[in-house]
């Protein structure tokens, strides 16, 4: 039985829990892109996810953003199981709890990048230009993707996730397509939304200096996550060469 | 967020503006037909309905030698409504204008059968076709003609020379386009009778003449059986002392026979043509809408990953299938019901004087309602259901949607792909990537084929069914009527002619057992040089049409009769027509001289022009009923214009179609794999290494449509004809294997067209914006 509703327990507000979850492709399940991997995250969490190509660190962001289902265990999120949402609540639990930025940005193309932000509006929540001004992209507010650059258009997803205040922001190598310079900017820009830390904000990175940078560091290979780091004293964003 | 939604879909309106012309222009020519149709035949019974109502047709036709007081009192008394003519056949000219033809003089009051008077007044009207025609006007050319009367016993030969008053349609032969319809009034008639008598007879006494010896009487009521049984006892119980000749009803009367049959030919047109064309078209639309919404697959990844709702989602996709379809559909209503009556009409104002009054555009608004909204629903659903297939995938699934397909497809296959040249890799892998749009495609072109095929099919069973009668059957180079004893003796003092053969034919009542039928008996010459089945003696054959209708074989009895007479024949041969239905005998069945038409069919020597000898044939047969057997041909199909207004209309909406198909599929094909070709061309191909990737694939898509159709164009033709069956023409059914070439052919040359474009357009692709754009 699907749950029809999204009722959060106050009292875990902030926090997922991975608990054995497995992801298996292929007609035999021979590729294990998850291989029973159990985790927690908190709230005001930076967590930078390490690993090379292939470990899997798109596929745990995927099941833990609810765009992708997993083969074996739960996710928990404030004592909501969301593998067990009907299509409705799943829906809801990515437009109200989700913020996700993509490594190749996926903008609706044929809107404007203020428009691909309204279709994150919610209500209550901050308004889309304002979002955009916080990514300093109120003048190109009525170009298309295609008139934007790289960094822009990856602004304007950071803008898309922004604008929702979400309580779990997603962000799968947010600056690999994206110069040095441009990527530092966008590494802070994540930075500033959590300085009420409110929210977990999982970064999904090659680039092991963007780590140093991070609360939390997690390492995956192969499926499972091989090391787990809380970091004291994470440096400043201005600090580090990326 | 909704406010936004409604931006993605004007948008997107815009961006696929191609697709959505073409799902809008397939369901406008999809409803189009129909509407046009439809509201052609609703408008065209009303009409027809309306003429024979306004006009007062008359349900029952009495004639006889003479209508004397006693008849009329009876006439009075026992119908509703009656009216004594006179009617003769004569030959009639307009001397300024050096033309003559036979014509049907009619000389009476019009109370019934009351001719339309289209311009002018009453008095001396003539039909307009025939005015438009032959350019007489009223008013300002005089008819002249003779007429016999008789006074105190003795016959006088009168000519007239009549002004004409005015043009008219009379119902009763709203079909004549070959032969001359005049309306005389009665008044007019007789004071012209008594003035020309005074003239030529000395001492005319107007108290002795009797007056016109009107031989016709035309009744109205409302029992046409019941009415004529009265009328037949009337005549025979010896109260009268004039002699009934011939009574018909309706059903006897050419034009109303025709129209009747038009109307029912317009109706039966809607429920084959329009709706085969419905079929295709809605198989294209399913097409076109469902590949649409593949498209958008990454659109609706990026939306369900933003967390929109399904319902949302699913809302506003199902909405471009419904707006499509209520465009297309919208214009395809108003396109046709404004069109194709104007069309259909223009063509039935050639054919039968129909007054214009009369025709009024009936719009069968209910049944285009319906039509409309089963078109937007069929949007709807077709939407619907793919973007909710898609939305049951994983968010992530759609936006990676072209890798996943792919890969999980084309694994198995890998080694059979490594010799091939690359480009037919890659045509291969894409179809194995999208097979559903291949069969769709594939389908939809196997829809225009077998339009396009059955088209043609048409037209050749036509042309055979014609060639048939005249040329196998009955092989002439002109026939003729006659009425003058010299006649032909002068024919065969002309050198170009090389034989001339007598014939007759009558219109019989045909009965076997207890079923009986109207048909024509031709009574040819002994061992005929014209007729294919030599007959001698006692020999009868039998069109196999009637055989069939009566279940007759060889060495079977029938019965012919004409009033009184009736003859039995046992038939010896059956031989197959198509229009010159009958029962064939080489002696004279000796039935009433009055109702036998006598005729000769003439064979010109191979140098001379049959044109010309017709010409020469009426001059000195001083009418124009000598016909060349093309001109015959002719006649045949302006009588079955429906049927052949479809064959064209059927063979021009198949290429359409077939442009409309073909162009959609490579748009598809174009727009989803535009960075694919932006980037083949950065490695260096050039654009018609390119397009052969593309041509291999539509020539694949286009040869099964291909290979489909044909095999479905001859059952399709088969079933368009079988429903459409008309009583002038018994179709015999054939396809010349030219009309596959030329099917064949207009298609290649469609496609390539098509390609061309195609080509063009890969041209075009601009490499550093297409690899660019997001999409
Ligand atoms: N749809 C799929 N079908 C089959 N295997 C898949 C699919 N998606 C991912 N995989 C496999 O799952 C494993 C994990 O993939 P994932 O995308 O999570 O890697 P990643 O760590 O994000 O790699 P990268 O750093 O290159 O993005 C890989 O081995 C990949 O081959
Ligand atoms: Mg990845």
């Amino acid at each position: 039985m699907k749950k029809e509703q999204l009722i959060f327990d106050e009292r875990y507000v902030g926090s997922v829990a991975v608990e054995h979850v497995s992801k298996f492709y292929g007609e035999n399940f021979e590729v294990k892109a998850l291989n029973n991997v159990s985790l927690q995250l908190f709230t005001g969490q930076f967590v930078v996810i390490l690993g090379a190509s292939g470990s899997g660190k798109s596929t745990l962001l995927n099941v833990i953003g609810g765009m992708d289902t997993v083969s074996a265990g739960s996710i928990n999120f404030a004592g909501v199981d969301i593998t067990e949402l009907s299509d409705k609540i799943f829906s809801q639990y990515r437009r109200e709890v989700v913020g996700f930025i993509f490594q190749f940005y996926n903008l609706m193309p044929n809107l404007t990048a203020l428009e691909n932000v309204e279709l994150a509006e919610l209500p209550g929540e901050m308004l889309a230009i304002d979002a955009l001004k916080a990514v300093g992209l109120e003048d190109k507010a009525d170009s298309f993707p295609s008139e934007l650059s790289g960094g822009e258009q990856q602004r304007v997803a950071i803008a898309r996730a922004l604008v929702k205040n979400p309580k779990i922001l997603l962000c799968d190598e947010p600056t690999g397509a994206l110069d040095s310079k441009t990527g530092k900017m966008i590494i802070k820009l994540l930075m500033d939304m959590n300085k009420k830390k409110d929210k977990i904000i999982v970064v999904v990175t090659h680039n092991s200096a963007i780590a140093e940078c991070a609360d939390r560091v997690l390492k995956i290979s192969d499926g499972k996550i091989v090391s787990d780091e809380t970091i004291k004293n994470p440096k400043s964003i201005e600090d580090i060469e990326l | 967020m909704n406010k936004v939604l409604k931006k993605v879909r004007g948008r997107n309106i815009k961006s696929n503006f191609k697709q959505f012309l073409s799902v809008i222009f397939i369901v406008l020519l999809a409803t189009m037909l129909f509407s046009g149709f439809m509201t052609n035949s609703f408008t065209l019974k009303s009409c027809v309905d309306n003429y024979f109502t306004e006009t007062n047709l008359a349900d029952l036709w009495v004639n006889t030698d003479k209508v004397s007081t006693e008849d009329e009192a009876f006439f009075e008394a026992n119908t509703t409504k009656f009216d004594k003519r006179l009617q003769f056949e004569t030959i009639a000219e307009i001397e300024t204008l050096k033309i003559n033809s036979s014509a049907s003089i009619y000389v009476y009051e019009g109370k019934v059968s009351t001719p339309y008077i289209e311009s002018g007044k009453k008095g001396c009207l003539i039909d307009k076709n025939v005015a438009k025609d032959q350019k007489i006007q009223a008013g300002f050319h005089d008819i002249s003609f003779s007429y016999v009367v008789n006074y105190q016993g003795t016959d006088y030969t009168l000519d007239f020379v009549e002004r004409l008053t005015g043009t008219m349609s009379l119902d009763e032969r709203a079909n004549t386009y070959n032969s001359w319809t005049v309306v005389i009034d009665k008044e007019l008639f007789l004071e012209r009778v008594k003035e020309k008598l005074a003239e030529k007879v000395v001492g005319f006494d107007e108290n002795l003449f009797e007056g016109i010896a009107y031989n016709q009487v035309l009744v109205k009521t409302d029992d046409a059986m019941q009415t004529s049984t009265t009328i037949k006892n009337y005549y025979d119980s010896g109260a009268t002392l004039s002699k009934l000749v011939y009574m018909h009803g309706r059903e006897e009367v050419e034009s109303v026979k025709l129209l009747n049959e038009e109307v029912e030919q317009s109706q039966k047109m809607i429920y084959v043509f329009p709706i085969i064309f419905l079929v295709v078209a809605v198989l294209i639309i399913l097409t076109t809408i469902d590949q649409l919404i593949v498209q958008e697959q990454k659109k609706i990844g990026i939306l369900k990953a933003c967390g929109i709702p399904n319902k949302k989602i699913l809302k506003h996709y199902s909405f471009y299938g419904a707006i499509l379809c209520t465009i297309g559909a919208g214009l395809g209503v108003l396109f046709g019901l404004v069109l194709i009556p104007e069309v259909m009409f223009s063509r039935y104002g050639m054919i039968y004087s129909i007054p214009e009054d009369y025709i009024k555009l009936q719009i069968p608004v209910w049944w285009l309602v319906a039509l409309t909204i089963s078109m937007i629903v069929l949007g709807f659903i077709v939407a619907f259901v793919r973007c909710y297939k898609i939305l049951n995938k994983n968010p992530i699934d759609c936006l990676r949607y072209n890798l996943t397909a792919s890969a999980k497809k084309l694994k198995k296959r890998k080694k059979k792909f490594k010799k091939m040249p690359i480009s037919l890799k890659m045509a291969f892998r894409n179809i194995k990537m999208k097979p559903l749009r291949l069969v769709m495609g594939a389908v939809g072109m196997a829809g225009c084929v077998a339009l396009l095929l059955s088209g043609f099919g048409i037209g050749d069973t036509l042309s055979k069914s014609l060639k048939n009668d005249l040329g196998k059957v009955f092989d002439y180079d002109i026939s003729s009527t006659y009425n003058k004893s010299d006649f032909k003796e002068k024919l065969l003092g002309d050198e170009r002619i090389e034989f001339v053969e007598d014939y007759s034919r009558v219109y019989a009542t045909l009965s076997v057992d207890l079923e009986s039928d109207k048909v024509y008996v031709y009574q040819i010459a002994e061992n005929s040089k014209i007729f294919k089945e030599q007959l001698t003696g006692d020999n009868v054959c039998i069109s196999k049409t009637i055989a069939d209708k009566f279940g007759l074989e060889v060495g079977d009895s029938i019965s012919v009769s004409l009033k009184d007479k009736s003859v039995k024949l046992v038939i010896s041969s059956t031989i197959e027509t198509s229009f010159k239905n009958g029962v064939f005998v080489c002696k004279d069945l000796e039935f009433e001289e009055t109702f036998v038409s006598k005729g000769v069919w003439i064979n010109t020597k191979e140098s001379a022009d049959s044109e010309k000898v017709a010409e020469f044939v009426n001059e000195i047969n001083g009418t124009n009923t000598a016909l060349t057997i093309e001109e015959e041909k002719e006649n045949v199909k302006g009588r079955i214009m429906s049927t052949s207004t479809m064959t064209k209309t059927i063979k021009v909406f198949g290429i359409m179609l077939a442009v409309i198909v073909l162009l959609n599929f490579i748009f598809l094909i174009l727009k989803e794999r535009t960075i694919e070709i932006a980037t083949l061309k950065v490695i260096g191909q050039n654009s018609l290494q390119i397009s052969i990737a593309v041509f291999i694939e539509v020539f694949i898509m286009a040869g099964i449509g291909m290979i489909l159709g044909m095999v479905l164009g001859v059952p399709l033709m088969i079933l368009i004809l079988t429903v459409n069956k008309i009583e002038l023409l018994n179709y015999i059914i054939s396809i010349k294997f030219v009309s596959f070439l030329a099917t064949f052919f207009i298609i290649l040359i469609t496609i390539f067209a098509v390609l061309f474009v195609c080509y063009l357009k890969i041209k075009k692709v601009n490499m550093a914006e297409s690899l660019k754009s997001v999409e």
